[in-house]
Order: structure tokens, then sequence, then C-alpha cells
């Protein structure tokens, strides 16, 4: 076994120890300010490094001559073609005066896909993204990513997305390291976030580094915008539904900056107008504010806050509902030396949910949390241009309240805390003849905590114990190891193929009643009873651009399997008792598909077709005999065509269709009469298949330059062709029909037009 | 609670749209159907079997090869085939209140067993109409139950007809009830705005009201609220004699509270 160990260092060595050219520079501002943290990459590699406190930078090219590309939030990014090592390289970069108007995080968005190690990472370019057509004229950060191969949608009237057959509660969304367990507005029809305070974000569709854990499907990781440290820059924007306004600038220049932004939907202001719907509440908001700040000259600190809230009123507070996220986080980058950095992150999370219903003699009132406090340390040691080792470790503390509910004079709840430690080590390594590698390591142990009752449960569903145990006792632990390795092999300049295993596990699990998930789904911890999610991931892809990266092609295909899957037992939903361990049965699932996916990257028009042939299915004891049944998220065949035209500097236009095979459904197979009423037979859970999916969007924009400001008229139409999509199917007997059954469709949206106004300056 | 979840729901469906879709239903094998009642004077066992769903003739009852009721003493009873898979018995049994009844009903060799527990009958105030204002003007049914043991959990089940046709259903237990023992029931009949459509849903001047509420054992009361809850099936409360022979439907005994009255709208404030 030394031998071998032995063997693969020197190995390693020799493969890295082959002659390459370091470059080495300086980087200002106009103002002959040094920059700091600019990002500083090789044009069609993955070589990439930071620039110091002094501005200065060395990366460690193959050959030469080569391209580098610097970009820096709130600056132009900048592009230089090196032909020989002569000089220090000397490079000022210019303000983007559009600061807020775009932020290309990604230098080649096209090029992150095929240059990436780790196989099924999307990386989302706002500036792009922001080009789709949304709904009500709101740019939607989640809808947006629904285009893309293997993310689904829910479907109208659900923020929830779908990836790789897993369901939205096995997504782990982050917003700037911040867990948002709710990310849509009005019951999903709007995403949580503003799309004006998102700086980038990145998508792994199972296959993760090994500092994300908790997701058996996905991780979405947001990181929000700074503000400007040169300037100030304000925006606002009114729609048909909500008006929003972001500002940033320099609190001290060039050493700390403030970022804001808040939306409000208003159109609660035109209920107020009639007189029926005077009285009601209906509206939403969120804010996000982001304080930057250069701590001498090895430390940045970023300080972010997010709330976004939801109100639902009827007259007189007869009901009640609102719901919402608050997050806070403190990010603090320190610089070792040149090659070693650390990032300390202090988090604090929630997630709430309360309802109340007072009319005549019903007092009703139910309420939910999730909070999650969370420390965490981040090291990454460079000791080349070509290998990366990160090591870190976290430490979350979760209260959840999975439901307390008054009910007249009775009064339940259920909640629990947990804490769970992790650590990992990835090592990342780039070899000179196109290999790459990045394995990973993570280790998990969670800790139930007494506290609160915690209970041994029959099979009928009925509490056989009652078990006590102190507070901030171990009730029970669970341990995870999670190996994670990707590689990739680029065995033609623009050409390669990946692949890659994923681990991961799961310790807060939402169960959805319908396959629609929304703010009122009840969330529950590993119990003594409840086990972890474990998610097993095999992928293997090939990714091929054209020589001068104007299109690109993928081809992904990947298996995974879910042990601890939980369904909600016959007859049972999130309602039917306190105790959520009497309604679960527990079983397993599996997904495995396809995605295909083709872009055009340059010219007047741009766009991209992505297609998705999946199959997901569980197996749980008690359900369809035990048998291997369609998930309730399963969808055959998943389209989705986007396209852009720059007809000039002022118009553009944009076109997405989307089509996906009906969601799975369960109906009756037999009806019956009983308590004087017809009642249903299902013989099968899923084993109906809802109408398709499809439609289209269209949007048009104006950008006028003024010499001062911006302005763009946004027009969009949603659902062009009206096609009603199914949101509910309901069943009713009607004997006086030959069929004996009428089938109803309830649809929510037909054709709804869109206009919004800009204004940036 | 859902209650709440059906108001948002109601807003969510404010600018939707419905339409009839055709869906290809698998056909399966008839399952044999059991309701059966127990009243302090008599005892009806209801037998027919599940239909297709694109079968649009209303399901015959049929005749089994026995029905037998047996009290907790032993003592059986042989119910005799009436008409339409109806099985019916007279017998006194108030005298036995508080006493479970075993259902034994034999079909195509298999044979069905259920039991019930026969409780006092339900203590209720006298239903009335009220209007509530509810994103709209509502009208309410509202009455209120009397709980008489406040030391254990009582279930009920209360159904109101309209002219002799059954207009609709609800299950209550005495959670959350206070020492008052008062359990309120309010139970939202249509909107007013809603009227001008002539629909079964609404009641009109001159309807006959007719109320029967049950005091109901704990089986049927989780069968019933199952039953409610839609898209899957309750649990089985018949067990078979035959591993895993499907039955559905309930056996429940009850002492019925009625109460009648001829509707007479009133208007509501502005």
């Amino acid at each position: 076994m030394k031998n071998i160990l032995t063997f693969i260092l020197l190995f390693m060595s020799t493969i890295m120890s082959n002659a390459q050219t370091k470059l080495l520079g300086t980087i200002t501002s106009k103002t002959g300010e040094k920059l700091a943290f600019v990002a500083v990459s090789e044009d069609g590699t993955t070589n990439g490094t930071l620039s110091d406190i002094d501005g200065n930078f060395s990366i460690t090219v193959k050959s030469l001559p080569t391209k580098l590309t610097f970009s820096f939030l709130g600056y132009q990014t900048y592009e230089q073609e090196i032909s020989s090592v002569s000089n220090k390289i000397n490079v000022t970069l210019e303000e983007d005066t559009k600061a807020l108007e775009e932020v290309k995080v990604v230098a080649k968005y096209g090029r992150s896909r095929t240059e990436n190690v780790i196989i099924g990472v999307e990386n989302i370019q706002m500036s792009e993204m922001s080009k789709v057509p949304a709904i009500m004229g709101e740019r939607d950060i989640i809808k947006s990513i629904q285009l893309l191969p293997g993310i689904k949608s829910e479907g109208d009237g659900s923020c929830g997305f779908q990836v790789r057959g897993g369901t939205p509660a096995q997504n782990l969304i982050l917003l700037d390291n911040a867990t948002i367990y709710n990310s849509g507005h009005l019951i999903g029809f709007f995403s949580a976030f503003n799309d004006e305070a998102i700086s980038n974000a990145q998508l792994y569709k199972g296959q993760m580094p090994a500092q994300f854990g908790d997701a058996s499907a996905s991780v979405f990781d947001i990181t929000t915008r700074s503000g400007s440290m040169e300037d100030y820059y304000f925006k606002a924007s009114i729609g048909l539904l909500a008006a929003k306004f972001a500002a940033e600038g320099p609190i001290a220049k060039n050493k700390a900056s403030f970022f804001v932004s808040a939306r409000r939907s208003y159109f609660d202001l035109f209920l107020k107008a009639t007189e029926k719907y005077k009285d009601k509440v209906l509206n939403f908001y969120d804010v996000n504010a982001k304080v930057t700040t250069k701590l001498g000259k090895k430390d940045m600190m970023n300080i972010m806050f997010f709330r976004s809230r939801d109100n639902m009123e009827l007259d007189n507070k007869i009901a009640v509902a609102n719901w919402g996220n608050t997050a806070a986080s403190l990010d603090w980058f320190h610089r070792y030396g040149q090659n070693i950095s650390g990032n300390t992150s202090l988090v604090y999370s929630n997630f709430d949910f309360y309802e109340g219903l007072n009319i005549l003699n019903i007092d009703e009132e139910a309420s939910a949390f999730v909070r999650h406090y969370l420390a965490k340390e981040n090291i990454k040691y460079s000791p080349t241009e070509n290998h990366n080792i990160m090591l870190g470790a976290q430490i979350d503390h979760i209260i959840l309240k999975s439901a307390e509910w008054q009910y007249y004079s009775l009064n339940e709840k259920e909640q629990r805390s947990a804490q769970e430690y992790s650590a990992w080590l990835s090592d990342d390594i780039k070899t000179n003849f196109g290999l790459e590698i990045s394995m990973g390591l993570r280790g998990v142990r969670f800790d139930v905590l007494g506290g609160s009752p915690y209970y041994n449960i029959g099979n009928d569903g009925e509490i056989l114990d009652t078990l006590s145990y102190k507070s901030g006792n171990v009730v029970k632990s669970y341990y995870s190891l999670e190996p994670r390795f990707s590689f990739k092999y680029q065995f033609a300049p623009h050409q390669s193929i990946k692949g890659g295993y994923c681990r991961t596990s799961q310790n807060i699990h939402s169960v959805s009643e319908n396959g629609m998930t929304g703010p009122y789904d009840r969330n529950t911890m590993s119990s003594n009873i409840i086990k972890p999610e474990i998610a097993n991931q095999i992928s293997f892809g090939y990714m091929a651009e054209t020589e001068n990266c104007g299109y690109e092609f993928s081809l992904e295909g990947y298996y995974k399997n879910v042990d601890n899957v939980y369904e909600y037992k016959d007859g049972k939903g999130f309602m039917s008792h306190i105790e959520f361990e009497r309604m679960l049965m527990c079983g397993k699932g599996r997904a495995y598909g396809a995605e295909f996916y083709a872009k055009k990257n340059k010219g007047k028009f741009t766009g991209w077709i992505s297609y998705t042939l999946s199959w997901s299915e569980n197996k749980v004891d008690g359900i369809n005999d035990n048998k291997w049944y369609t998930a309730s998220n399963d969808r055959r065949h998943d389209i989705a065509l986007v396209g852009m035209y720059k007809f000039n500097n002022k118009w553009d236009m944009s076109a997405t269709w989307v089509y996906n095979t009906g969601k799975a459904l369960t109906a009756p197979s037999a009806k019956y009469e009983a308590t004087d009423y017809t009642c249903y037979y299902y013989n099968e859970r899923n084993g109906y298949r809802a109408p398709a999916y499809h439609r289209m969007d269209v949007s048009f924009n104006r950008t006028k330059e003024c010499e001062k400001c911006i302005k763009i008229w946004s027009f969009g139409i949603y659902n062009i062709y009206n096609h009603y999509n199914p949101y509910i199917i309901s069943f009713e007997n009607d004997d006086t029909k030959l069929s004996g059954t009428k089938t109803v469709q309830t649809s929510l949206f037909g054709i709804v037009p869109s206009v919004s106004f800009t204004i940036k300056f | 609670m859902k209650n709440i979840l059906y108001f948002i729901l109601a807003l969510i469906l404010f600018s939707s749209c419905e339409k009839e879709i055709e869906l290809d239903y698998n056909d399966i094998d008839p399952i044999p159907v059991i309701e059966g009642k127990l009243t302090p004077e008599k005892v009806e066992v209801k037998i027919t079997k599940t239909r297709n769903m694109n079968d649009s003739t209303k399901g015959k009852g049929l005749e089994c090869e026995s029905v037998i009721l047996t009290q907790l003493n032993g003592q059986q009873f042989v119910l005799n085939y009436d008409n339409d898979g109806f099985y019916r018995l007279e017998y006194d049994f108030l005298s036995n209140s508080q006493n479970t009844y075993m259902l034994n009903v034999k079909i195509d060799g298999v044979t069905y067993c259920c039991s019930s527990t026969l409780y006092p009958q339900a203590e209720i105030t006298e239903p009335r109409f009220v209007w509530t204002n509810l994103m709209d003007w509502a009208q309410c049914l509202e009455f209120e139950i009397i709980d008489k043991d406040l030391n254990t959990e009582n279930y009920y089940w209360y159904n109101v007809y309209k002219n002799g046709e059954i207009y609709c259903w609800a299950i209550v237990d005495d959670t959350g009830c206070d020492s008052s023992g008062i359990i309120y029931n309010d139970y939202l009949c249509y909107y007013d705005s809603d009227m001008e459509n002539d629909d079964d849903a609404f009641i009109y001047d001159g309807d006959i009201i007719e109320m029967e509420v049950k005091s109901i054992d704990q089986q049927t009361f989780d069968y019933l609220s199952e039953l409610q809850y839609g898209n899957n099936n309750p649990k089985q409360v018949f067990k078979s004699d035959i591993d895993n022979k499907k039955c559905l439907g309930y056996f429940t005994a009850y002492n019925p509270q009625n109460y009648k009255t001829v509707y007479n709208k009133t208007p509501h404030k502005k």
C-alpha cells in the first residue's frame, strides 16, 4: 500500500513539475489605487488567481502566447494578450459606469461548462438570465434556472425546482452561506430573490464540492452583490405588480461600500380601490443589504442581511397568513500568505410560517419555523497554480418547530433541536496532459438533542412510548462519510469528458402533500425514528465547443439512489397529527436520465436548447404493494428553447418555449357510493399522468442611454399562445354523462402581458 | 385548520380557469363495499361493489352469503336480505348502550369483520343559519354540541339533508374543548353573491332542512377523516379472513339526535 502511495506522489509531482511560465503583475484603478481581490484568469483554461492586497498577482500559464482576463466588481472586465515574459504586467481597470446594470462574474458563460472539473455545475450569469422573459415583468432567478438541462419546474404557482429527479426539499439554497428554506413569494408565484441583489450563482446538480452537504439533490449557491467602492449608483424599477430599487456606493472610498435593494408588491393598493376587496391584505416584500469592508492589507469582511415576507389577511384579521425568511451573515476573508487564505463565516437564518383563523366561533392558529445558527471556517491552500487544497469545518445548531397549533383551548407543539458537525478536505489537481482531478471527503456527525418528546411508534402510527431526554442531551447520533470524486479529461483543445461520484446526506426533511411545495409544508429533522437521507450519484458527460467558442454542446448522464425517502401514509396529511413521524413511511428512491445542451454564445442571436430525458421512482413499504412506483416529480421529457436577439443598441428581444411531460398524478381507478356520496378508490399512487405542460413567453426591451442615466422599457407576454396548463385536476361523478366521470383541470394563467420601466443612474 | 389553506387557495384561484379534460382511467376488478349502521332501533347493512370510473350506471346492491351481527355477550343476529343490497334487522339495542358490536359479512367466500361501539346520544343546541363576511357574505350553519363526558375523547358525525337529499356532512371531535364542554360547529354553506347561479349548493326559502348528529367511535371518525382527506384511500376497517382481500366501507353504531326546520332566509347587513 505504501509503495502505491509513493508511486502516486511521484507521479503527481512529475506531471506537475513540467515546465510552465510564471507571470507577475500589478493591478491598479485609473486613480492609481492598487486593487485587491481582482480575479485573474487564463483564457481557455481553468487557471486563475486573485490579486493580493497590494494589487500584485502571480499566475503560472502553460505556454505563451496566452490571454489573461481581469475582472473585478464595479470595474469593466479587461483582457490582455501576453506573448512573452518580459517586464511585470501592469494593468489598469476602468470603472464600470453601468455597475448596476449587470455583473459578469463568470468571464465566459459558455466556457464554464466545459472548463469546470466538476460535472453538472451550472454557472448562472445574471446578465444573461435577466434577458429571459419573466412573469408579470419580474425577473426570477429560480424560474430562469428551470430552462437549463436537468432542472425542472414544479409547474405554475410553485417556486420549487426539481434537480435530476429530486424534490425541491432535497435542494439546499444558500444565500451568502445562509440556508433559505422557502424561496418563493405568493406561494411560489415569484422567487424570494430580487435579481438586483444577486451577483452570481452556481448550481451543483448532484456532484458537489466537499464543502457542501445537507442536500440529496442539489446545492444552489447564491452570492449577493457588494457595492462599488468608487462611486454611487442608483436604480429604480416599476412593474405591474411590484416596484424595486437598488443603491450602492462607498462608505469610505476604496475601503468600505454598501449595497441595498428592496422590492415590494403593490397590487393590494388596487384591491383597496374596490369595494369588495378593500379590507384585504395581499403583499410581499424583500430587502437585501450588504456592507463590504477592506480591513488592512490582508483582510476583507462582508456583512449581509436578507429578509423576505409575504402577508395575507382577510377582513378584520378573520384569516391571516404570513411567512418569510430572515438571514444574516458575516464573512471574513483573510490572506495568510501568498498561497493560503481563509474564510470565516457566522450565519443566522430563519424561516417561519404563521396562519390564524378567527371567525364566528372558530379560533385556530398554526405556526412553524426552522432556525439555523452556523459557524464555518474554510482554508484554501494552493501550493502551485495547478494544485488547490481546501480544508474546513462547520458547526450548525438547528431549532426546528415542525408545527404548533392552537385549537380552542388545545395547544400542541412539536419543536426539536439538533447539532451538526462537519469537516471536509478536498484536493484539486491539474495535470499538463489534460487530466484534472478533484477529490474530496466530507465527514458529518448529526446529534439529535433532547429537551422535547421523542417517541416509539407502532406500525399503525400509534405512539407506543414517549421518550424524555434532558435539554441538550444527545438522543441519537448519526455519522456519515461522504467521498466526492470528479475528473475531467481534455483530450482535444475544445473537447473533454467528465465523470464523478458523490455521496451526500441530508438531515432536514420536508414532505409535501400533493407533489407541490409550499410554505405550509411540514419540516422535520432526523430523529430517533427518522434517518438521514443518503444519496449516491454517478455521472458522466461529454462537452465540446467550437474553436472560437461560438457554440458549445454537452451530453451528460446520471444515476442516483437515495435511501430514507419519506412519504405520507394513505389518508394522512400535514395536519393529521402533531407528531409528524406518525404520518410518515420510509422507503428509497432512484433516478436516472440524460441531459443534452446546445448553446450559441456569439452574434446578434444567442440562445440554447436543453433536453432532459429522465426517470424518477420510489419504493416505500405500504405504497403500491411495496413495488417501485413513479415518483410525483417524475417527468419523462423536458425541453427548453431559449432565444435572444439584439436588433441594435436600443432594442433586444427574447423568447422561451418550454415543454414538460405531464406530472405523475394520483387519480382514482374506481368509485362507489358511501356516506350518501360518491367516493373514490385509488388503486395506485401516481399511476396516471396529467396533461403535458407547455408555453411560450416573449419579451422586448428598449434601452435608452441618456447623458446621466439609462432608461429601460420592458414589454413581456407570458404564455403567448394562451395555453391553459394543469394546476389542479379534480374528479366529479356524473352519471348523466356516458363517460360517468367529469374530469376537471384548473389552470392558473392564460396569456399575461406585462410592462415595466427601469431607470439607472 | 385546513380552512385557512382553502382561503389562501381561493385567493390563488381568483384568476384561474377550469376546463373539462379527458383522462384514460384504468379498469380494476370490483371491490366489495360494506356500509353498516346500527342505531338503538335497527341495523342496516348495504352491500355493493366498486364500479369503474367510466361506468355511468349507479352501483346495484348485492346479495351475499351471510350478514351476522354479534353482541359482546355472544348473542348473534342473522340479518335478512331486504332489497337492492340492503340487509336489515329491527331490534331494541338501546338497553345495550356502550356495548360493542361485531359485524361479519361473507362475500364470495371471504368473511369481512368490523366492530363498533354504541355511545350515548349527542346533545346539541338548536342549529341556526348565520351570515358572516368572509371575502364576501357567506351563509353558515351554526350549532353547538355539548360534550357530556370531558374525561374521554368523543367523536361526532353530522349529516345535513335538504328536502330529503344529502346536503353535506362533517365530522368533529372534542379537541380543544374547554371545561364548558361546548364544541362549536360552523359549516360554510354558500356565498350570497353566488345565489344567482341555480345550484344544489344553495338553500332557498321553504327548503326543509334536517340534521342528524351522531356520537361515533374513534375508528369510524378516523375512517371518515381519511375519506374526507381525498387523494388516497382511508385505512381498511374491515378485516378479512384471507390475507390481502380488500374491502371498502365502514360499520358504525350510533344513537342519532335529529333536528328539522324549514329554511327562511334572513337578510345580511350591508
